[in-house]
């Protein structure tokens, strides 16, 4: 076919197109020029949605995919089209929860529940810009290496479960005190021989009195009190 | 009343695995299991880079690139 001829095809395409989409705008926006712009519009965002959910249903196999590891590494994800309809639950207790964020500098605020299996290494490294970590559900054996390193932005971060491993979160000195206070009522009060490790900077910044989850904390002695089984490092 | 321990001007506890400049110490924990370092010799705790490298490596192979 000639470049000409494939010119003309491709007109032919686009005008059939156009058509299709003015009926459809019409019948389904009314006669007046405004109500077929809304039609069309309405009718574009709604096949736009079928299509993210499809998207997000192949991605997250419907709310049920175990292992998410890289899934949203590298900016291939921002906060324009990191968009999805589940929590990020991930069962497969090898990968599943690693590295899901690694070096990704573009997301700003991961946006839902992140539950993780046993490995939840590198899960947010280098997420440099990012400010918001949703839930992050752990349990009393999910490991943290490397989970927030280079996470130098982040400034809210609740924690869900128990953490019951080494955990360290030094570079993220703009905490919030909730934040901290997340991390820190939510360590285990049975385990021994572990240490969390703070930013000095984000806890010398607390200021008291403050109250999380209804309890008043008056004073960092207070805050911690009740953790006596954690070595608690301020680096 | 746990006991706490702060390094020195310019300088870092630690006990091999844990560094800082102040330590709150569990119950049971000697003190003297932590020793002053220059914090100059703080170790690279960018843990899990091997691990990353092997990833790298596998992408290679495939042709892929990890920005792709």
């Amino acid at each position: 076919m000639s470049i000409a001829e494939n010119s003309l095809r491709l007109k032919q395409d686009f005008d059939d197109v156009y058509e299709a989409g003015y009926e459809k705008g019409k019948s389904e926006g009314g006669d007046t020029e405004q109500a077929y712009n809304e039609g069309f519009e309405a009718g574009y965002n709604n096949g736009a949605d079928a299509t993210r959910k499809i998207l997000w249903d192949g991605i997250q196999n419907k709310g049920y995919a175990a292992n998410y590891y890289y899934a949203f590494a590298y900016n291939r994800f921002d906060d324009s089209n990191f968009n999805p309809p589940y929590k990020i639950k991930s069962t497969d207790t090898n990968t599943g929860t690693q590295c899901i964020f690694y070096n990704n500098t573009v997301i700003t605020d991961t946006k839902v529940e992140i539950i993780a299996a046993k490995n939840a290494g590198n899960c947010f490294y280098g997420m440099s810009n990012c400010h918001t970590i949703r839930k992050f559900t752990v349990n009393e054996k999910t490991t943290f290496a490397g989970t927030f390193t280079k996470a130098t932005s982040l400034v809210n971060i609740e924690i869900g479960g128990t953490i019951g491993q080494n955990f360290n979160i030094q570079g993220s000195t703009k905490l919030s005190k909730e934040s901290i206070a997340s991390i820190i009522t939510s360590l285990s009060e049975t385990k021994s021989g572990v240490t969390l490790t703070l930013p000095e900077q984000a806890v010398n910044n607390m200021t008291y009195p403050f109250t999380y989850k209804e309890v008043i904390y008056n004073s960092w002695e207070e805050l911690i009190a009740t953790k006596s089984n954690w070595t608690i490092s301020l680096a | 009343m746990r006991k706490v321990i702060k390094a020195s001007e310019g300088h870092l506890l630690t006990n091999g695995e844990t560094y800082g400049r102040t330590i709150y110490l569990a119950e049971g924990i000697d003190e003297s299991t932590f020793y002053e370092i220059p914090e100059s010799e703080m170790p690279n705790l960018e843990e899990g880079e091997a691990e990353i490298e092997d990833y790298k490596e596998a992408l290679s192979r495939l042709g892929v690139s990890e920005n792709e």
